[in-house]
Order: structure tokens, then sequence, then C-alpha cells
């Protein structure tokens, strides 16, 4: 069995930060990540042919990012980088099972990273299956990876800065934008705006040239406004929209239809949680933060004494936090291994946790913008699908989550709903906000939609170790 | 409105309690069920919903799985949710020479017992599951009246019948006390209130040894896991269930605190494979552990290799009510009137179940029951730890 003093699970800036930190001091790291390349998901979306020697190419709002890779490289001869490694399951004893080249592996840690990132939030509405439909991020992927447009007329819909991003990116690619849906009520806040998610999210000068991309473009950003459905047979023909009140509720009578053939989707993100459930860490339900988060200390400790949780997976509030939290954890698993002197720690400490209250009180303007409302939930109907992997509808789980006292655990043995191929990553986040709608406690556990081994499909094969080589 | 009064209280909402607390109902009694979680929340809401008799032993053993196995065919007809049960046909299958004596044995028994299996040979074998490994399979035996259900189905089809017969169902509600006065059962204390009653249905499961504690009586039933994997949907290409044989020979390995393992391979109707499995003494802990995830692979691998590069989407634990003897505990208790067993049912409660919920049922009724269960008592010799 390999071992490390530190595993760290995640390869973005919230992992890789964590990792610097602690191979700076002398601590021999292990990251695990499941794609090809080390970043994470800011990453994912630079441009393609990008390379760690021409960090220019990644624009400003990467730069501290492209430090960070430039700092890596220094203390890459500690850390030891394991790409294609999906680990499958967090054990008792101090242990990882992951996947790798076909086989089935176990590593012993004395400390442990958790930097697992967030998804796009998932939101059901009649139409949201349709071919056509897809989340902000898939289509930034498409654009910036793989010089795609996703269509011809596209509208947006979502919420916050991220949608701003891509709205650019597809302009910049010669994209048609009917029209962009802001849900939330970003009235007399764009300057507050732009400093808010720009100072998470980037710079707000980057900010406001995309607003002017998007102005010159004439595309026009349409506040509190929401996709109610999309129309069309095989594919996205049309999407209605609507105006809504301040609890993104649809304002009756304001319904109108816009031709379109794709629909990008932008609600925000959730966290990535299954590693830290099934560490039975201990969560607290935050929607603002993108749902469950580990509750931790301040020096990112979860309940679970030695198991760290960092960035994106811990509460949705973007890379520079992510990059400030990793660098705390990697602070203070030096501390525990007993590699570090103490006081000047302490301060460095001090001067990342200050950074980060600062980061957190920019964030809350995102959050009074951008944190679901309950009418984000409202708008499935009877045959809309609420779980993709088992194909069950909204009709099928409306007379269970009516019931007095039911819990998410109930309707999951019920219906199935959370038990397909995805493990209840989309469903889940789903049903939580149905129920939380109904004025429903939602339990501070995520016990209702548990979370077993492996977290990610894995073959028989690989577990089996039986797998080829290749 | 929480219940105050009831002719018989049922304690536990799995397949046990939901067919007994049905069966009484059919009968006219006015009947409580309650449950601390949801309906088959527990084993019987997570296992491999066979209703398997192959491996049942002669004598009390396969009487009870063929009279149950009558039971489903009658609720079958009878409920009107269809819950899937379909009576395939089921197949163990022998992969190593040491096998062989076993399952002779068992054979020449349970002929004499007039309860005959079938033994086929490797061809028969893989024309009946042809993704089995060819290199490996020596034999098998085949019981066409064997096969499978979806247990929350049968159990929400139980339960809607037996709401519609007049019988309370009390979701999320714990019974945390039994009054017991000169020997008789009075009352059944819940956190939600008190339901006065003369008769009692201990049907917790897994839990039966908790609610025996209430009336001051040690019913040796305690949790064992068994743990299994799910993959993602594929095409049909298991078409009946099918267990190892090794299940004959080492019946015992890990009931005593080692990690026991065992081929058992089907395919739900949705198209997910369910494949086991392993079993363990972790008291009511239900996480799996990574042996155990990469055992049953193993174990399946070898059996069909094929599935090499089919995903796995989850695993899962669950523990039942096991027993000594592995027979349940069935019908009245000495010294405590009014108090009635029905737990215990082992790995084989989703077959045992409704069989058992009809006989208890006919007890409560009439006082006789259509397959004597004197030996299923809590008294019997076989459950004392000597
Ligand atoms: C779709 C999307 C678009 C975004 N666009 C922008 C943008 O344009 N500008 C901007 O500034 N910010 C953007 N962000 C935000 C930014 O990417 C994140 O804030 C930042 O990456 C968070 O860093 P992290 O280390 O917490 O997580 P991530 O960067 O997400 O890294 C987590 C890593 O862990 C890996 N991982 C997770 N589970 C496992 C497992 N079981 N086994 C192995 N590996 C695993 C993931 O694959 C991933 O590589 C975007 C985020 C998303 C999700
Ligand atoms: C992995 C696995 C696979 C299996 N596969 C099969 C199979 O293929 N075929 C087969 O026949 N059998 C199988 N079994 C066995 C079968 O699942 C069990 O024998 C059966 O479900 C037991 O049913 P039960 O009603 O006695 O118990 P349970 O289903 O556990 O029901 C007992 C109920 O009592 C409730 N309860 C307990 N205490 C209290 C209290 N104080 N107040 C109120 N309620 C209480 C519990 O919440 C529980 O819901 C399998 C078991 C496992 C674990």
């Amino acid at each position: 069995m390999e071992k490390a003093e530190l595993a760290i699970i995640g390869g973005g800036p919230g992992g890789i930060s964590a990792a610097v930190e602690a191979a700076g001091s002398g601590v021999n790291v292990t990251i695990l990540d499941e794609n090809a390349r080390i970043g994470g998901q800011i990453f994912r979306q630079l441009e393609k042919g990008f390379t760690l020697t021409n960090p220019e190419a990644m624009g400003r709002d990467y730069q501290k990012s492209v430090d960070l890779f430039r700092q890596f490289k220094k203390v890459a001869s500690r850390i030891n980088y394991l790409n294609h490694a999906t680990v499958w399951g967090i054990f008792d004893d101090h242990r990882i099972a992951y996947g790798r080249n076909g086989k089935s592996k176990t590593i012993e840690y004395k400390n442990l990273v958790i930097a697992s990132g967030a998804y796009d939030r998932p939101v059901p509405f009649p139409g949201w299956t349709l071919p056509g439909v897809l989340t902000a991020g898939g289509a930034q992927n498409l654009v910036k990876n793989q010089r795609i447009l996703p269509g011809k007329k596209i509208l947006l819909a979502g919420t916050g800065p991220l949608q701003l991003v891509v709205a650019h990116q597809l302009i910049q690619a010669g994209a048609d934008i009917a029209a962009i849906l802001e849900v939330g009520d970003v009235k007399g806040m764009w300057l507050k705006l732009m400093q808010g998610m720009w100072g998470n999210w980037g710079y707000a000068g980057d900010g406001l040239r995309y607003v002017q991309t998007i102005h010159k473009a004439g595309v026009p950003i349409m506040q509190n406004h929401i996709i109610t459905r999309a129309n069309g047979n095989q594919h996205v023909e049309e999407a209605v929209i609507a105006r809504v009140d301040k609890d993104w509720r649809v304002i009756h009578g304001t319904q109108k239809s816009l031709k379109v053939d794709t629909v990008c989707l932008g609600y925000g993100l959730v966290t990535s949680t299954e590693l830290t459930r099934l560490a039975q860490c201990d969560h607290t339900y935050d929607s603002g933060l993108g749902g469950y988060v580990p509750v931790r200390s301040e020096t990112m400790e979860t309940s679970q004494k030695g198991i760290f949780a960092v960035g994106d997976g811990a509460g949705v509030a973007g890379s520079q936090v992510a990059l400030t939290e990793g660098q705390i954890a990697g602070i203070a698993v030096v501390q525990a291994l007993g590699r570090a002197s103490g006081a000047e720690q302490k301060k460095t400490l001090a001067g990342l946790q200050k950074k980060l209250a600062r980061h957190h009180r920019l964030r809350q303007v995102l959050d009074d913008i951008s944190r679901p409302r309950p009418g984000l939930y409202e708008l499935a109907e009877d045959e809309t699908i609420i779980c993709r992997c088992e194909d069950i509808t909204f009709k099928q789980i409306k007379p269970l989550i009516q019931k007095e006292g039911i819990k998410a655990k109930d309707i999951k043995r019920r219906t199935r709903v959370g038990m397909g191929s995805c493990g209840g990553r989309m469903c889940g986040p789903i049903l939580i906000e149905l129920l939380r709608n109904l004025g429903m406690q939602v339990s501070k556990q995520p016990d209702g939609l548990n979370v077993r081994p492996p977290v990610k499909p894995v073959s028989l094969g690989v577990l089996a170790g039986a797998g080829d080589n290749q | 409105m929480f219940s105050q009064e009831a002719e018989v209280v049922v304690i536990g909402g799995g397949v046990v309690g939901s067919a007994t607390a049905y069966f009484l109902a059919k009968e006219n009694k006015n009947v409580v069920l309650i449950e601390k979680g949801h309906s088959a929340g527990e084993a019987s809401g997570g296992n491999a919903a066979w209703v398997w008799s192959l491996t049942r032993k002669a004598g009390i053993d396969i009487t009870l799985a063929m009279h149950s196995i009558s039971i489903h065919q009658q609720l079958q007809a009878e409920l009107e949710l269809d819950f899937e049960y379909r009576a395939s046909g089921g197949l163990m299958i022998m992969d190593a020479e040491n096998q062989v004596p076993f399952v002779k044995e068992h054979l020449d028994q349970r002929e004499k017992d007039g309860h005959p299996l079938e033994m086929v040979d490797a061809k028969q074998v893989l024309e009946i599951e042809p993704m089995l490994n060819r290199d490996r399979i020596l034999g098998g035996v085949w019981n066409p009246v064997d096969g499978t259900t979806n247990p929350i189905l049968l159990v929400a089809s139980l339960n809607r019948e037996a709401e519609k017969l007049g019988v309370q169902i009390h979701h999320h509600t714990e019974v945390k006390g039994i009054d017991v006065s000169q020997g008789r059962v009075k009352s059944v204390t819940t956190n939600r209130g008190t339901i006065k009653t003369d008769c009692v249905v201990n049907a917790a499961g897994s839990w039966a040894g908790h609610i025996g504690k209430m009336v001051g009586i040690t019913v040796p039933v305690s949790p064992f896991q068994m743990a299994m994997l799910v993959t993602e949907r594929i095409p049909r290409c298991i078409f009946h269930p099918i267990m190892g044989a090794s299940y004959m020979v080492e019946e015992d390995t890990g009931k005593e605190g080692g990690l026991g393992s065992g081929l058992i391979a089907s395919q739900q109707v949705s198209g997910n494979l369910l494949l086991g499995a392993c079993w363990r003494d972790a008291g009511f802990d239900k996480r799996t552990i990574q042996e155990e995830i990469e055992r049953i692979a193993i174990v399946n691998i070898e059996a069909m290799p094929s599935l090499k590069d089919i995903r796995v989407i989850r695993s899962f634990a669950n523990f039942f009510p096991h027993t000594l003897d592995d027979l349940p505990i069935l019908g009245p208790v000495e010294g405590v009137e009014g108090f009635i067993m029905a737990s215990g049912h082992n790995g084989h409660g989703i077959c045992l179940g409704p069989g058992s919920g009809k006989l208890v049922a006919e007890l409560l009724c009439t006082g006789n029951t259509s397959v004597p269960i004197e030996e299923l008592k809590l008294e019997r010799s076989a459950l004392s730890v000597e």
C-alpha cells in the first residue's frame, strides 16, 4: 500500500495551493485528480495549446492561478501528482481507494485535503432535458476548448457572473445571442456586483470589459427574467421566458416566446460533497454556498480529525477563496506534522484568514443576487423529468413530497430517485430544494441521500484489479 | 390522529410486519402498524430481491419457503399494485470439485423430503445463462419455482391494501415501551402516544431483541451484514438469479467475524445488475468496506468475465435479522401473553415474509396455523448459545 503524509483529492486551485504550501515545508504530498491535466475547473476553461510556460496567454483573471502553477513547479519534486486517478472511496483506517490505469489502488494517508470542486446547479423546468439545453459550463467548454459554437441562436438564462463570462466568450467566437436573462435583481447594483463578483472571480476590469462586449453586440440583458419552458421536437426550437418577482416567481401574463435553438443555463454552482459525506464529516445546508457544505474549523479541518476540505467543494466561493483556503489547510497540515516553527506560520495564517473574510464579504453581494429563491424550483410540471438517470417525473414524486413528515430517504426508496449512475449528483440538489420549498426542515446531515462507494462509476474489472494495464 | 386502541399492534413495517398487518386486516382485525422510519426502509428495502428456495434445507426450512412462495403467487393475483414478482426459475452453479458432494447430498435430502431439485450439466447451465464462464462451470442445479420480486413495491402494495382495509400505519413512530401486567400485554408506548392493546406482534427485524427487552425476554436475533454492488443499466444479459454453490460448502464463513463471500447475480427489471455478496458481523453498520467491494467484483468477474467493463455505480450493505439456526422465530412466547414473535428471517425474509405474515394472522384469528410452527418457537434449544 502506498503511503502519504498528505493526500489531496482534486488538482484545482484549492488542492494545488494546499500542496504547494505543504510541500514547500518538506511534506511529501500525493495529489489525485481524475483529469488528464492539472489545474481543475479553471484550467479546463483555458485556451487550447496553453502550457505552463506562457501564462500570459491566460488573461489576467487566471494570473493568480498561473503564479500558483509556477510555485508548484518549484516544489514538484516532493509532489506525486497522479492524473487519471478517480478516487472511488474513502474508508476507515485513513485509506483512500482509487482507480488508475485499469487497477484499483489504495493510499494510506496521515492527513487528507478534499478539494473536489463544484458543478452547475441543475434546475428542472419543462424541456430542460431537450437536446439544445446545456449548462453554461458546458457551453464554455465547447467554445473555449473545442472551438464549437453550441448553436445558431442562443439564449442564456441564469444568474451571476459566469453568464457574463460565457456571453463574452460566445460573442467573441461569433455566436448570435438572443438575450441574457438574469433572474436576480441587479437594479442599481451593477457597480457593487462588479466589485463583488469579480473580486472573487477575477478582476473588476474584466467584468466591465465583458459587459461592454455584450452591449456592443446589442445583446439585451433582461433582469428579473427566467426561462419557464423550452419547446421543440427532438431539439430546442423555442424558449418561453417570463418576468419574475423578488422570490423569482413567475408574474403571470408576462410570458413571451423567443425563437432560439440553444439554451445555456447558469444558475450558479453546487458543491461536490460526495467525498466529505463518505468520510462522515458533519455538514450543514447553505443554499448560498451551493447546498450541503462540510462544517470546518478556522484551519479548514472538518469534524473528522486530519481531514480538511477547501475550495468550491466546501462552499462555492470562487478560485481566489479556493487558493486561500488551500494555503490555510496546507499550513495546518504542516503544523499537525510538527514541521513548522510556529510563530511565523501563525502570522501567515492570521493574514490569510483576514483575506478570506474580505472575500466572503464580497461574496455576500453575489449571494444577495444569486442565492436561489423559491420560484426557481416551482417551474417543474407533471411530466418534467426530475431524475434523468432513472427517468423519474415530477408527477411520480409529487404525492410523496407532499406527505407529512416525509424524508428524502423515503422518496428515494419509493421512486428510485437518486439511485442512478450519477449517484444523486443531479437529482439530489433538486429534491432537497423541492422539499425546502414545501417548508420542509432540511436535515443538517445530508443523510437522506446516502453516498456509498464507488462515488464515481468504476468498472468491475478495475475493482477486481483484473483490468488490462492500459 | 394518533391511534388510541387496537386489537393488534404490529411493530415493524418490513415485509414481515406489512404482510402480517395485511392478512390480519383481511380477517377484520383492527390493526395498527408502527414503523420507526418508513416502510421497507430497512432490510426489506435493500436486499437482493430474490424469492428463492433452491438452497433451503429439507424439513421446516423448505416447507416454510414453499408455503410462502404460494403466498407470493396469491398476493400477485389479489393485490392491486404490481410488484414485479417473476418466477423465472433459479440457477445454482458449481465451479469447484469440492462443491459437488455437498450439492449431491442436498439434492438427496430434498428428494427424500418431497421437494426434489433438478441437476443440470455444464452445457445446460450455459444454455440457461450464456454469459457464464465456460471454462469454470462443472454443472448446476435448476429450480423452476424460484425468481425475483420488487420488495419495496411488495411492501408498498401490502400497505396500500391494508390501509384500504382500515389498518392505521404510523411512519416515523418508534415503539419505546410495552406495558405488561400480570403476564399480559396491556399497551404499547411510542414517541407519539400510547396505544391500548392486548396483542403485539414483534416484527422488528434486526431490532427484535430491543423489543423483547421491553417485555423482559431475550430474543436471540442479531444484525448480520450483507453487501452488494449495483451496476449501470445494461441490456438484458442475466436471465435468472444465479448463485454459486460455494454457499453450500462455506455457509458459515464470516459468521464469526471474518469476511465471507460468494456469487449471487441477477438483473433488475430496470437493467441494473445486482451483484453479491460479502457478509460479515458489523453490528448495525450499513457502510461497505473496500475489501467487500473488491471481493464482490472478483467473484463476479471470475464467474462472468465479460462483465469486466461494466461500471459499478454504487455498493450497499444492509443487515438482516440473524438467528443461530438460520430459521425464523414465530409464534407466542412463554410467560408474556399477547406477545407474538415474527422475526429472525435471516437472509431469506423476502421469500419467507408473506408466508410468515399469513401464519401469524392465522394463529391470532383461529389459534391454528396451516404450517405447524411449534419448531419455530423462541424457546427452542437451537437458539441457545451453548
Ligand atoms: C463550469 C464552471 C465554470 C467556471 N468558470 C469560471 C470562470 O470563467 N472564471 C473564474 O474565475 N472561475 C470560474 N469558475 C470557478 C472556478 O473554476 C472555481 O472557483 C475554482 O476552480 C475552484 O477551485 P477548486 O480547487 O475548489 O475546485 P476545481 O477547480 O473544480 O477542482 C476540483 C478537481 O477535483 C477533481 N475531483 C473531484 N472529485 C474527484 C474524485 N472523486 N477523484 C478524482 N478527482 C476528483 C475534479 O475533477 C477537479 O479537477 C467556474 C467553475 C465551474 C464549475
Ligand atoms: C443485502 C441483503 C440481501 C438480501 N437478499 C435477500 C433475498 O434475495 N431474498 C430474501 O428472501 N431475503 C433477502 N435478504 C433478507 C431479507 O431482506 C430480510 O430477511 C427481510 O427483509 C427481513 O424483513 P423484516 O420485516 O423482518 O425486517 P425489516 O425489513 O428490517 O423490518 C423491520 C422494521 O422494524 C422497524 N423497527 C425496528 N424497531 C422498531 C421500533 N422500536 N419501533 C418501530 N419500528 C421499529 C424497522 O425500522 C424496520 O423497518 C437480504 C438481506 C440483505 C441484508
